[in-house]
């Protein structure tokens, strides 16, 4: 296996991650302390409860980020939730330079525990400097190892460690259209557990093949809504009949095969951007103008707060009522919705006009939930720093206010971009949650190894088929 | 635990006194240069040292240096009397000479005279002519790669160092695969020919776009010089706003200039005397003295080659006196309000032999985190952060490489990192030692050369 250690970083998070629990000081049960002469972003913790298997936790980069910015150099403390019996800390990867500490402390609660043995790793001069407070540092080296840790581990009584509320179970899959229905595509595409299925005119005929070789294969199918559609779909019944007639045909003639069907892809920005980045209100809107004038009471003023809003809630009512025609059709379907919930940062009409996590739906479908991300958090010490998934605490918070629960949501990750570790901790970070059904998003794919199932190599294939290497039989140890 | 001293000296009238009185350690090398070497009051062990001296400066006239005469001798500072002699690395500089213009250029253009260009396609109006008259632009005149450029200086000349400068075309859009060749014979100054590929680069990177890319290899003969694009990303044809050609400084007729670089092995803090001997060639001369079991290449961080980004992002050199090397100045410094640019530096680098090197830079700036790329042969090295501690000097190191015996082009890209202050390069140097723990570069001081009478 190349480039083995993001797989194996995972790995252990996933023997001994631990979700995280709703925010709050009192998760954080412990803490690191460290002292550095000098600010530095490149300081990295990591825990161990038997001194073999290290789990990262987090890194100094965040006070980093805000001394760059003005504020004083201080302390670096790092939240934990247990003390485990093993701490790391120091300099990994792609760092050149030194890292004079002067001292290191942990605490339980807000009470310093002592260490039973503290060892240096790789070069530090002057080791024995790192217990006293006294502005003479341990200076540790670093010189851009990939793998190694120079530092120091530090030993001790550890305090009991919370239970493991991550999801055990992976369910793995795959973003398709499906150009053709040929045997091999449809082999390749069975092999996982679900697919979310792009429409096409090959689409009932490669889905009832995928069943029959794989009657467990969930089939989530992406529909799509005709472009520019909501002002019609509120104010002419005939355009609204033939939309929803329009949805329902996507799946109707093979429903019984279908388990879920999703609504809100890119619609909302295909239709808004075409409308919203003119200077003169189009003509399917002014047509309607006095519609917005007879709601709201205001004079209709093109690309106005008021009319964004206007337009965007008609975008909602459209999703909400075609949620409830499918469902009074099809009750045993799932619905979902596709939350953008950073947005696109150019009008993907999440969340610029329709918030997504007020539409009806029996689920979500996650979007770039990919990277992890350092940050602090108050703690009862001060600031500490964590690391999290950056979708985590939105996450969490919208499960609890749409009363959804994991197995009600897909998580995507990205092995299309060719980086893996970041592909990796997306794993980790939608795992850590709960939610259990994980797909890619890889164009074209079929089966990364089948290049007639995979589409058209690319220059980004190679590092594509590098993660593949090892997500493959991940995937099968996790059915195992 | 090995720290470093590093040592740069120049032939220059300030200098070592007394030096003239010492005995004299080989009657057969009739010529001498004194080097003072001080710690700069830090004891330092097992470090290297190198000079760069231009011994045709020196030579009576129609002398010309025998390089393997060269032996570096250590003498006592007080008695003068012989101490020992150090393993040498003496190399011809790989520097190019830049002169007034690079040999392709010609101004105002004469058509019946060298040197030419031509070009596979080009835009009617952007054409390959702007790029042999000043820094113009071409553009390739068809989407489909191949594309070349050819410069043809007229007859064989020697040459060591190319510098292309890619048009910026934004998008992330960037030459993605190309090389550089060199032919002595072509019948039609693009295609046929004995062509030789000189370096090359295959990936897609941020550095390509809006930089110079140097070339930098070892001194050949040749009258045509082609960089062949091969690839394109975002499917557009290429822009070259330079593609300027160089000739050697090493010149045995006119330039004999060398670095000479060995190791002081033990611990010491202090100032030492040591000589250099060498002799004239004679004959055949002397054979060639062994590569030492361990070397060091410095490399100023003014000598940098030209390759700031035509935004003017560049460092600037300047002076201090912390900094090592005599020259004036002796140092790269950089300052932009925010750390938004990439700032570029490049040199050619000799290795002696194939092995594992560490690459160190003394470098100061901004305490934190810096991004910084290193380059070798236009291929990534290294890419990540380098952190810096405190107001003073700090020696980075990467970890050790396996690199290739040769001429070879090294390029630091860093940023300045958050704050106030500029960032200061003053040195970068490649060594074998094992073990090598960065912690401080001494200045070191010249003395004026001596005729054994």
């Amino acid at each position: 296996m190349t480039r083995s250690w993001p797989w194996l970083l995972v790995l252990t998070a996933l023997l001994t991650a631990t979700p995280l629990a709703a925010e709050g000081a009192e998760k954080w049960q412990a803490f690191l302390r460290v002292r550095t002469l000098y600010p530095t972003g490149q300081l990295k913790v990591w825990v161990s409860d038997e001194g073999q298997t290290w789990r990262y936790v987090t890194s100094s980069a965040p006070f980093m980020a805000e001394e760059a910015k003005g504020k004083a150099h201080g302390d670096y403390l790092f939240a934990l939730e247990y003390l485990p019996a093993y701490l790391r800390f120091g300099a990994q990867g792609a760092y050149l330079g030194r890292l004079s500490v002067d001292y290191a402390e942990a605490l339980v609660g807000t009470e310093a525990r002592k260490p039973l043995e503290v060892k240096p790793l790789g070069p530090v001069l002057n080791p024995g400097n790192l217990q006293v407070a006294d502005g003479q540092p341990a200076i540790i080296f670093h010189r851009g190892q990939t793998e190694q840790v120079n530092g120091f581990v530090m030993r001790f009584q550890p305090t009991p460690r919370p239970p493991d509320r991550a999801a055990q179970r992976l369910y793995w899959g795959n973003y398709v259209g499906p150009r053709d229905a040929s045997d091999e595509l449809a082999q390749a595409i069975a092999w996982w557990d679900f697919t979310i299925f792009q429409q096409g005119d090959k689409l009932e005929e490669c889905v009832r093949k995928v069943k029959a070789l794989n009657p467990q294969h969930r089939v989530v199918l992406r529909l799509w809504l005709p472009g520019q559609s909501p002002l019609l779909y509120a104010y002419d019944e005939e355009s609204r009949r033939v939309a929803r007639e329009t949805v329902l045909s996507q799946f109707s003639s093979f429903a019984d095969l279908v388990d879920t069907v999703t609504l809100s892809e890119e619609e909302p920005g295909n239709t808004l951007r075409g409308w919203v980045f003119g200077e003169l209100a189009p003509a399917g809107i002014y047509l309607y103008k006095h519609e917005f004038e007879r709601e709201t009471g205001q004079e209709f003023v093109w690309k106005s707060p008021a009319a964004r809003e206007w337009l965007g809630e008609k975008f909602h009512d459209m999703l909400n009522d075609l949620y409830d025609v499918i469902k009074q059709r099809y009750p045993q379907i799932k619905v979902y919705q596709w939350v953008e919930l950073r947005g696109y940062g150019n009008v993907s009409g999440f969340p610029e006009f329709v918030r997504g996590e007020d539409l009806k739906m029996d689920g979500y479908v996650l979007e770039w939930i990919g990277s992890m991300k350092e940050t602090l958090v108050e703690t009862s010490l001060g600031k500490a720093a964590i690391r999290q998934s950056f979708f985590e605490r939105y996450l969490r918070e919208l499960m609890t206010r749409n009363h959804l629960q994991p197995e009600q949501i897909l998580g995507q990750v990205w092995p299309y971009t060719g980086d893996e570790e970041r592909f990796w901790e997306g794993v980790e970070g939608i795992r850590t949650t709960g939610v259990p059904y994980l797909y890619n998003f890889w164009p074209w794919a079929g089966m990364p190894e089948l290049p007639e199932t995979f589409g058209s190599p690319d220059e980004k294939t190679p590092a594509v088929l590098e993660i593949w290497k090892d997500l493959k039989p991940y995937i099968e140890a996790g059915r195992r | 635990m090995r720290n470093l001293l590093t040592l740069l000296v120049l032939l220059s009238l300030a200098g070592a006194a007394h030096a003239a009185d010492f005995a004299w350690w080989k009657d057969e090398l009739p010529y001498r240069v004194p080097v003072v070497v001080k710690t700069a009051g830090v004891e330092e062990s097992d470090a290297p040292a190198q000079v760069r001296f231009n011994f045709s400066a020196f030579l009576p006239g129609g002398e010309q240096l025998d390089l393997h005469s060269v032996r570096v001798v250590e003498q006592d500072a007080e008695s003068g009397a012989f101490l020992r002699e150090y393993p040498a690395l003496v190399q011809p500089v790989d520097n190019y000479f830049s002169g007034l213009a690079p040999l392709n250029f010609q101004k105002p253009y004469d058509p019946a005279k060298p040197p030419w260009i031509r070009a596979s396609s080009e835009n009617p109006a952007n054409p390959a002519l702007n790029l042999v008259q000043q820094s113009g632009l071409w553009e390739a005149g068809t989407p489909t790669p191949p594309w070349t450029l050819a410069i043809d200086l007229g007859e064989a000349k020697l040459i060591n160092t190319a510098l292309v400068l890619l048009g910026y075309d934004g998008g992330g859009r960037v030459l993605a695969k190309a090389r550089l060749e060199t032919a002595t014979e072509s019948a039609d100054g693009l295609t046929d020919g004995n062509w030789e590929l000189v370096g090359d680069w295959d990936q897609t990177s941020m550095f390509e776009n809006g930089s110079w890319r140097p070339f930098c290899f070892a001194p050949r003969e040749a009258r045509y010089v082609r960089l062949v694009m091969e690839k394109m990303t975002g499917g557009v044809q290429p822009k070259v706003r330079a593609f300027q050609i160089f000739r050697p400084l090493y010149d045995p007729d006119n330039r004999q200039e060398a670095r000479i670089s060995w190791y002081l092995p033990g611990t010491w803090n202090g100032e030492r005397s040591f000589f250099l001997y060498f002799d004239a060639l004679r004959g055949q001369g002397q054979p060639a003295p062994p590569v030492p079991e361990q070397v060091a290449i410095l490399r100023e961080a003014e000598e940098t080659l030209p390759v700031r980004s035509p935004a003017g992002v560049g460092f600037s050199p300047t002076y201090d006196k912390t900094a090592s090397g005599p020259t004036d100045p002796n140092l790269l410094s950089y300052q932009y309000k925010d750390d938004a640019f990439i700032v570029p530096t490049a040199w050619a680098v000799t290795l002696p032999r194939e092995g594992l090197y560490t690459l160190a830079m003394r470098i100061r700036g901004n305490p934190g985190d810096h991004q910084i790329a290193v380059l070798w042969d236009r291929k990534i090295l290294f890419q990540g952060v380098f952190g810096l501690e405190g107001e003073d000097w700090n020696m980075i190191a990467l970890q050790p490489q396996t690199l290739t015996a040769g001429v070879h082009t090294l390029e630091l890209m860093i940023k300045k990192g958050n704050g106030p202050r500029p960032v200061d390069l003053d040195l970068i140097m490649l060594t074998t030692a094992p073990e090598f723990l960065p912690n401080q570069v001494l200045l070191a001081y010249p003395g004026a050369g001596e005729v054994r009478r």
